[in-house]
């Protein structure tokens, strides 16, 4: 059988059978880079939101450790925003799929594995803080916050939401990254050992 | 700014190429449909880049190619006789011819970046072409498909 007989043949028959769907250029994307894209600018929204929302705590919440561990969350989110807006401007500047195909499965790969570290990392720092200032604004709603903290039934009550938390978050994120992205980066790592196997 | 009906007029004349490109990798309706419109979104996405150094249409192979390889796909159907030993019992059953299946099969019994290569080579392009395409080298793309060539002979000859 001659192969470029049979692939005009094949083409023909099989491959140029239309899929449905007209010309029509969507706003959306299902690319999985693309909803990362999306993630960060709703990450970056919530910053936002909660930033807007910490300084308005801090206006009218009256004690003063409740002030400070709201300044350090207003500081951190505000440090968090910029980070994530670096790492989304990065992302959105090197997805290009028009350059060749190792390329871009690897830069794909990149991106998409560096944004997930990043964003747990972010999450060790975020959770513990939200937990205290969470706590102590509950604290200072009833009493006031910093005699209450001088109690040590208080503070290993604090250590203790801290400890079960920050990981029970954490590890939840990371099935849940798991669930989302698990395959498709196995496909990802699949495809680029296929090019790195022939070029040993 | 690029013109939304130049750019629709240049994929109407080949679209073609993402009907093949999609068939080649995917047999899942949904995702059929996706990637169709995904290719779409991603062309033109990147058509600002388009400088007309290459063909436009080698530059949509390689963001057809990009797109259905970096897209998260579902797992593919297993057809029954998706296997060259028992496609000779089904054949009848299809209104094409049995060579032209036997292809197909042998093709997509492939690995993906193999599938690539022949579909490139096979469609006339050079393999300095297919080595840009890709990202392989040159070198590797000859020794590729020499070795392609051979497995897919051996196939279709059993056949």
């Amino acid at each position: 059988m001659d192969l470029t007989e049979a692939w005009k043949k094949l083409e023909s028959d099989k491959l140029s059978k239309p899929v449905a769907g007209s010309v029509h250029i969507q706003k959306t994307s299902k690319h999985p880079v693309q909803k990362l894209i999306l993630l960060f600018k709703v990450t970056l929204g919530f910053a936002i939101f909660f930033e807007l929302g910490f300084i308005y705590l801090f206006a009218i919440m009256p004690q003063l450790i409740v002030k400070v561990f709201l300044v350090i969350m207003i500081i951190t989110y505000a440090f968090f925003f910029l980070l994530n807006y670096k790492v989304l401007r990065k992302i959105k500047h090197s997805f290009r799929l028009d350059l060749s195909l190792k390329n871009t499965l690897k830069q794909v790969y990149d991106n998409t594995m560096s944004t997930l570290a990043f964003q747990r990392k972010a999450s060790l720092i975020i959770y513990p803080l939200a937990a205290t200032a969470g706590f102590l604004m509950g604290l200072a709603a009833e009493k006031d916050a910093a005699m209450m903290m001088q109690k040590w039934q208080v503070q290993l009550i604090l250590l203790i939401a801290i400890i079960i938390l920050t990981p029970s978050c954490y590890y939840l994120a990371r099935w849940m990254e798991k669930v989302s992205y698990g395959k498709y980066l196995h496909q990802l790592r699949d495809l680029i050992a296929q090019f790195d196997k022939e070029e040993v | 700014m690029a013109s939304e009906k130049e750019f629709t007029l240049l994929i109407e004349q080949n679209r073609g190429i993402i009907f093949k490109v999609i068939r080649l990798y995917v047999n899942h309706e949904e995702d059929e449909r996706d990637l169709f419109q995904e290719v779409l979104f991603q062309a033109w996405r990147s058509y600002p880049n388009f400088k007309g150094q290459a063909k436009f249409s080698t530059w949509l192979y390689r963001v057809g190619l990009n797109t259905v390889l970096t897209f998260k796909r579902k797992p593919q159907l297993v057809v029954p006789h998706d296997n060259l030993s028992t496609l000779k019992a089904s054949v009848e059953e299809k209104n094409y011819p049995e060579e032209t299946e036997a292809l197909y099969i042998a093709i997509r019994e492939l690995n993906e970046i193999d599938r690539m290569v022949i579909s490139l080579h096979l469609d006339g392009y050079e393999n300095e072409e297919v080595a840009e395409i890709s990202g392989l080298t040159k070198n590797n793309v000859a020794v590729k498909l020499h070795r392609i060539k051979e497995t897919l002979t051996k196939k279709l000859k059993d056949y």
